[in-house]
Parts: C-alpha cells; sequence; structure tokens
C-alpha cells in the first residue's frame, strides 16, 4: 500500500527527511536532545507542577503559626519516617522565629519567584524590544539617541540601579518589580538593536519595501519575527537573572514584605538564625538555586538548539 | 594609541553628564517635596522655608542641575541628614571597604576563572572539564548573599577548631587597634584631597596596618576578607571560565597553534604563549565587564557578612531615608565603574592593535 503511494508521488521518495521539517520542530528536537535542555525542562516543569498544586501539597499556608504539639519556634525538621516522635507534627523543613512551616513557605514561594521572574521579563522584554528595533531601524540621530541612554542606564551596577530606583518608588514587591525591569531593558534593546540591523539588510527587506509596506508593517512583520531569536535566549537567561536580583532586593528589605514567602525575604529576615538555627536558610537557598539554575540550562539548551551554525 | 584614549574620554564625558543627570532626576522624583521627603516629621513651613532656600531649590531646574555637577566635580557631595556630616567623609569611610572587597573578589575571580578555562580546554570532555563546567553552570545560579552565609557556617561552625577556621563576620576581630590616621597625624582641619585620602587610607585597614607595621592586624584583616570575596567572587569565576574555554577553543582550531605543535613545540608553550595569548580580548574583556556585577555583589555580601562598607551604609541610608547620601553612593559606585571600563577598554586597545585603528 505504502509502496504504490511513494510510486505514484516519486517526489516525496527524493525529500531528505530533514528538509521536511520545520523549523520549529528542528529547534525542538535539538533541544529534546539537548543534556542541559532536558535536566532544565525536567527542573521547570517540577517547579511549575509545585507552584500550580502549592494549596494541595503544602500541610498548611505560608502564615498558619503552629503551636501542636509543643513545637517551639525555629524548631528542627521533623520527619516521621526517619523516627521522628509521631505526637509532634511532621515538619519536613522545620519552623521558623515565628512558628511557621517553612516547607509551606518555601512551596507557596515558587509562585512569588515564577510571577516575579516572568512578568519582569516579559516588561522589560517588550520594552527593550520596541526601544532596539526603533533604534535599529530607524538608525543615525534616533539610534543614536535611543542607544546613549541605554549606555548610561548601563553605567551603573544593576543592582545598585535597581537600589536607587526603589529608594525612589519605594519598597514592596511591584516596586522591585518595576525596578528590576528598567534595569533590565537596556540589554534587550541592544540584542534586538544588532538583530534588526543585520536583518535589515538582507534582500526580503528591500523587497518589502520595493512592495511598498509601510516602515512600521516592515519592522512588525519582517524584521522583528526575524530577529526574535537571540530573544528568546536572552529572554530565558533573564528570567533566571531576575529572579536572583529580586531575591537579593527582597534579602536587603527592599523587596517584598512581610509576611509574603518570598525566598529572598525569608533569607533575608533569618540571616541573623545561621549559626543557631542553619536549617532555617538552607531551604529558601536551595529552592532559590534550583529554580534560577532551571531557567539558565533552558537558555543554555536554547541557545545551542537556535544557533544554526550547529548541526544537531 | 593616545588619539584612541582622546576619543574614549572625549565619549566619557557624555556618559558621566549622563550619569549625574539621571542621579539628579532621581532625587527629583521622590515623590512629595524634597523638604518633607528628607525631613519627614520635623518638617514645618518655616523649616521648609529655611531648607529650600539653603539648598537653593527655589531655583529653576536647569540652575540646579549645573550647582550639583559643580558641587560634585568639587568632590562636594553635600551633608547626611541623618548624621549632620559631610556626605564625602561617609564615602571616605566606607568606600575602602568596597573597593577592598571588590579587588579581592576580581583576583579570586581572574585567576580561578581563568585557570579553570585554560585547564578544561585543554582536557575537552575530560572529567575535569565536565566537572568545571557544571560548577560554572551552578555558580552563576547561586545567589552569593545565601552562599555567603553557608560559607560563613561552614567555615565558622563545621571547620572550628582546625586550621581552615574562619572568621564569618565582622572587618577585623573587635579589639584590634587600628589608629585613625587624621588624628594620628594631626589632620583633622585638612580639607579637599589630603583629607579624602587619609581618612580613606585610614579606613583601608589592611593598608593601615600596613602603615603601622602590625602585620598580625594585617593578617587577622585578610582572614576576614576571605569568605566574602569568595563569595562576591563565584559568579565572575563561572562566567570568566566559560568564557575563556570558549575563546581557547576557538584559537586551538586556528592554523598557528598547529604550526607551533608542528614545529614541535611543547604543549605548554603552545597553549600558553601561542593560544592562550590570541585568547586574552575576549577574557580581558569579560573580566572587565565583571567588574559592575562585583560591585553590585559586594553591596549584598557586605549585609551577609555585616562589613562596613557602602552597601551596608546604603541600605542604612534608604531606610532612615537619608537621600543625599543614597545619591552620593550611587553616582560614587557608577563613576568608578565608568573608570574601570575605561581602563579595560584602553588595556585590550592595547593587547589587539586592531580595535586602536577602527
Amino acid at each position: 500500500m505504502a509502496s504504490t503511494t511513494l510510486i505514484s508521488h516519486p517526489q516525496t521518495v527524493q525529500q531528505p527527511t530533514f528538509s521536511i521539517q520545520s523549523p520549529f520542530r528542528r529547534t525542538m528536537r535539538r533541544l529534546l536532545n539537548h543534556r542541559s535542555a532536558q535536566i532544565g525542562l525536567v527542573l521547570l516543569g517540577f517547579i511549575f507542577l509545585v507552584a500550580l498544586l502549592a494549596d494541595v501539597i503544602s500541610p498548611y499556608t505560608y502564615e498558619d503559626q503552629i503551636r501542636e504539639g509543643g513545637v517551639k519556634p525555629r524548631a528542627t525538621p521533623c520527619i516521621h519516617a526517619l523516627g521522628c516522635e509521631p505526637e509532634k507534627p511532621q515538619l519536613w523543613m522545620g519552623l521558623d522565629s515565628n512558628r511557621r512551616d517553612i516547607f509551606s513557605r518555601v512551596i507557596h514561594g515558587s509562585r512569588l519567584s515564577l510571577q516575579i521572574g516572568f512578568v519582569t521579563t516579559a516588561l522589560s522584554l517588550i520594552v527593550g524590544t520596541l526601544l532596539g528595533a526603533i533604534a535599529g531601524y530607524a538608525g543615525e540621530a534616533i539610534d543614536n539617541l535611543i542607544m546613549r541612554i541605554m549606555d548610561i542606564f548601563q553605567a551603573f551596577p544593576s543592582l545598585l540601579l535597581a537600589i536607587a530606583i526603589v529608594t525612589v518608588l519605594g519598597t514592596g514587591l511591584i516596586n522591585t518589580l518595576l525596578a528590576v525591569a528598567i534595569v533590565s531593558i537596556p540589554g534587550y534593546a541592544r540584542i534586538v538593536r544588532a538583530a534588526v540591523m543585520s536583518v535589515k539588510e538582507l534582500e526580503y527587506i528591500n523587497a518589502s519595501r520595493a512592495l511598498g509596506s509601510s516602515p512600521l508593517r516592515i519592522l512588525f512583520t519582517r524584521l522583528l519575527p526575524n530577529s526574535m531569536t537571540p530573544v528568546i535566549i536572552a529572554g530565558t537567561l533573564g528570567v533566571a537573572g531576575t529572579i536572583l536580583e529580586a531575591a537579593g532586593l527582597s534579602f536587603l528589605g527592599l523587596g517584598a514584605q512581610p509576611p509574603l514567602p518570598e525566598w529572598g525575604l525569608m533569607l533575608g529576615e533569618e540571616r541573623s538564625s545561621v549559626f543557631s538555627a542553619p536549617h532555617l536558610l538552607v531551604f529558601p537557598g536551595l529552592a532559590i538555586v534550583i529554580t534560577v539554575l532551571a531557567f539558565n540550562l533552558l537558555g543554555d539548551g536554547l541557545r545551542d538548539a537556535l544557533d544554526p551554525r550547529k548541526k544537531a | 594609541m593616545s588619539q584612541f584614549i582622546l576619543r574614549r574620554l572625549f565619549l566619557l564625558g557624555f556618559v558621566v553628564i549622563g550619569i549625574l543627570a539621571v542621579t539628579f532626576a532621581l532625587a527629583r522624583l521622590i515623590p512629595g517635596d524634597p523638604c518633607t521627603a528628607m525631613l519627614g516629621e520635623k518638617a514645618t513651613i518655616e523649616k521648609c522655608a529655611a531648607f529650600n532656600e539653603r539648598f537653593g531649590l527655589n531655583d529653576s531646574i536647569p540652575v540646579q542641575f549645573v550647582r550639583y555637577v559643580q558641587n560634585i566635580s568639587r568632590g562636594d557631595f553635600g551633608q547626611s541628614i541623618k548624621d549632620s556630616r559631610s556626605v564625602t567623609d561617609i564615602i571616605a569611610e566606607r568606600l575602602p571597604m568596597t573597593v577592598e572587597l571588590t579587588i579581592f573578589a576580581t583576583l579570586i575571580s581572574a585567576i580561578a576563572g581563568v585557570a579553570l578555562g585554560i585547564v578544561s580546554s585543554t582536557r575537552q570532555n575530560s572529567a575535569i572539564d565536565v566537572a568545571a563546567m557544571i560548577f560554572a553552570n551552578a555558580g552563576v545560579s547561586i545567589p552569593i548573599f545565601w552562599l555567603g552565609l553557608m560559607l560563613a557556617y561552614f567555615f565558622a561552625i563545621t571547620l572550628a577548631g582546625t586550621f581552615l577556621q574562619l572568621p564569618p563576620s565582622a572587618r577585623i576581630t573587635p579589639g584590634a587597634d587600628l589608629p585613625n590616621l587624621l588624628k594620628l597625624w594631626k589632620m583633622e582641619n585638612a580639607t579637599g584631597f589630603s583629607r579624602f585620602g587619609t581618612i580613606f587610607l585610614s579606613n583601608s585597614y589592611m593598608l593601615n596596618a600596613m602603615l603601622q607595621g602590625k602585620w598580625d592586624i594585617v593578617w587577622d584583616a585578610f582572614r576576614h576578607l576571605i569568605l566574602p570575596s569568595v563569595a562576591v567572587a563565584t559568579v565572575s569565576t563561572s562566567i570568566i571560565a566559560r568564557m575563556t574555554r570558549g575563546a581557547m577553543l576557538d584559537v586551538f582550531t586556528q592554523d598557528y597553534v598547529r604550526v607551533a605543535r608542528a614545529k614541535g613545540l611543547s604543549e605548554r608553550i603552545v597553549v600558553m604563549r601561542h593560544a592562550f595569548r590570541n585568547a586574552l580580548v575576549p577574557i580581558v574583556t569579560v573580566i572587565g565587564l565583571q567588574f559592575g556585577g562585583l560591585l553590585g555583589g559586594a553591596v549584598l555580601t557586605e549585609t551577609t557578612f555585616g562589613l562596613p562598607g557602602i552597601g551596608t551604609k546604603l541600605i542604612d541610608a534608604i531606610s532612615s531615608r537619608d537621600y543625599p547620601v543614597v545619591q552620593a553612593f550611587t553616582v560614587v559606585i557608577a563613576l568608578l565603574l565608568v573608570l574601570v571600563n575605561l581602563i579595560v577598554d584602553v588595556s585590550y586597545a592595547y593587547l589587539n592593535p586592531r580595535i586602536r585603528v577602527k
């Protein structure tokens, strides 16, 4: 049956299999075969699951103060399977100074960190992409104006500029998001500008112009879609960076405010307990490491998968 | 070469004006009028009138900006509202800590990163290479303020009693006696640069102790600096290691490396003299680019280790709404970064003649 079809359509036989694959499928195949991308995706899947099911998994809310079984603040982990007395409540990661269950707080923190990472990156990505595209496409005076402003913003260490912006806006989670987003804009603008400038010289852009397309149409339907590759990579790595930066601000007391279970804030609140009750600090920190590592690994994988010079 | 430096200096002028404009604008953007924002509850109508008069807030914005630039170029950063003393003095007291930390971290990350990168690249895909690259991936994912806490616990508690035990916080052991050089040299009334320099030197604990010939304090201060520097350096070490590995692997494919091997040169000379020298430009660039991150990292790590630097004072100033201090610190750090970037630019123009000509 199959052979008759092949005979009646000989050209399908001659088509080598790799050219049939769409670029998207080719990229996905490369990505799924990439070792660090595999690890990154598994970790991310796990974190997303934890964030989605936070209310189901965690035994308490992130604000509950636990008094049952005579447990004291900063109690060490108590796992029944490992021989902890059954009359005490099961505490996977122990209690913090306010008698709150660290396990529940770490789990609920995943929601916050993912939201922080995605919202901040989306914000700075959109603004940065627009600025970079305009600069790269318009060229000359407009390009100079936009990029010199970006230069000035990049002259500050990013964390310090974020701190200065938070000082002006006031502390709090939303303001931290804004500050970290503003600080990340120049990086994206630079990347998009470079990509747009190289795509701009290609013939199909000339063709599009000759067909009478308006500059805006060329920008949004031709230039930007074809300049997205480096943005996707930078964006993925950017999520990792923003989660770290926001956690840093919260650690300093400038970001998320109590009682939110933000991991950086949890570390900041308990940092004086490091020698007396180190378990208060181990788990929120590990949670940050795993989440950030997941995005970094995925970003590395994407970079390799999207690089046309690399043959799979 | 001198033309290249002149051109860079010209561009630098614009960036410096830009930095000043941003910090000036940020101070104006603080909600509410500056007087109530800065004096807080103490602000009455009369006090505010006097305040506005004193700080020239009744003048037009351009006039205020020009005066702001003039003051800073004279090294005058105004008065701290909380401590009622010169912000310049506070900078001179706090900056040495941050600079010491950043320099140590730069050294650690440059040496460790380049060494790791070279070793990985010469043994590509070996166990050492894989381990180094796993470290490099983890290193950029660890929040350094957390790493600092974990290091402090490990080296101060777990290793207590062994020769590896390290102090987990503070700049020197309390009670260590270092003189205030302003008093020692009878310069309390000095002004300008000599005052700044003396306070700076006085608070550069290691230099001050060396001047006094107290080598035990130099050693003590050094030991206190190890853990924070390692924490700050981790991210940069990872990035530099990856960059070095990549640059070396690129160079290894070049014909002149094959020629060098064909000539029968030892592997050491091929790697260090032929490959590494030519891989230096991207490596120096990436080391230079780390400086901003290291400065930011120093701010975080000072809080972790309770070190008296710019970072801890900055957080303190923010919570007490001491805006002149926040503004001044932001300017000083940004200017420092610009200066370092200039040095990096010039140094790789020196390393690579093609950049000079462009």
